[in-house]
């Protein structure tokens, strides 16, 4: 991809993720249903791990940290992990911090988040 | 005529001493040297694979989780070239997610906005609500 594709492609993200925060902070998702439901959630009546998201998203927006924690806590987790993935990746992150690469991207990140998954997916359906 | 009948007969060609090449210089076989030097690390799209998982609506972001652990695995094993096929599986399984995702959201909206989707919802309600729907 050339330098000028990428630029638009980053801009198109970020317009889209703002309109996407307004909407989200405007509008509760527990009480509008423009907001879509998870398909494994009406398909199975079980919540996977990404159920709960939205309503997370609009009370960390309003600074309610504990009620988004109470919709989604693996989120809370992995949303600083993602802005430091973003940040390795396309900021130069990973020849900067090669010591911080390692530990959040080394040998057994990816398995560890795995299990954080899965266990997070069990045990939010057995509580 | 003259210059055939000059030519050595064929045993004699046969006798004469091989011009031996010169002897190259002696590598370690290749696999040896790819273990000396490993190639990089393949992107396994972890976090990516985790957007995917928590923000578009469907579980298959967990499939690439799954690859990008088998990269780790696979790479610190000294396997660069599974390494690199789950690599590859991995943004293939991630690239899917978020595609689902994208199409999931834009199908309920319009759904949602032409009021087909709350009556398509009741149906299911219903049919799960009962508990005897087999």
């Amino acid at each position: 991809m050339s330098k000028g594709i990428k630029i638009v492609f980053g801009a198109a993200i970020v317009l889209i993720l703002l309109a996407a925060l307004y909407l989200f902070y405007y509008l509760n998702p527990e009480t509008h249903s423009i907001f879509p439901k998870c398909p494994f959630l009406v398909l199975t009546s079980y919540e996977c791990p990404g159920c709960g998201t939205q309503r997370a998203i609009h009370q960390l927006l309003h600074l309610n940290i504990g009620a988004a924690l109470k919709y989604n806590a693996f989120m809370i987790l992995a949303i600083p992990f993602i802005f430091l993935g973003v940040y390795m990746e396309y900021f130069g992150g990973k020849q900067r911090n090669t010591k911080l690469y390692k530990t959040f991207f080394g040998r057994y990140s990816a398995i560890v988040i795995l299990i954080i998954i899965f266990l997070y997916w069990i045990l939010r359906n057995i509580i | 005529m003259e210059d055939l009948n000059n030519l050595p007969p064929v045993s004699e060609v046969d006798n004469q001493e091989p011009v031996v090449p010169p002897v190259p210089p002696s590598f370690p076989p290749y696999d040896k040297r790819d273990q000396d030097i490993p190639p990089l690390k393949p992107n396994n799209w972890l976090w990516q694979s985790i957007v995917a998982t928590i923000f578009c609506c469907n579980i298959l972001g967990i499939v690439g989780i799954v690859y990008a652990a088998r990269v780790d695995v696979l790479y610190y094993n000294n396997k660069f070239y599974e390494a690199e096929k789950n690599a590859k599986n991995a943004k293939t399984w991630t690239l899917i997610a978020f595609a689902l995702g994208l199409i999931s959201i834009i199908m309920w909206m319009i759904m949602m906005s032409t009021g087909n989707m709350p009556s398509y919802l009741e149906g299911i309600i219903e049919n799960n609500a009962s508990g005897y729907n087999f």
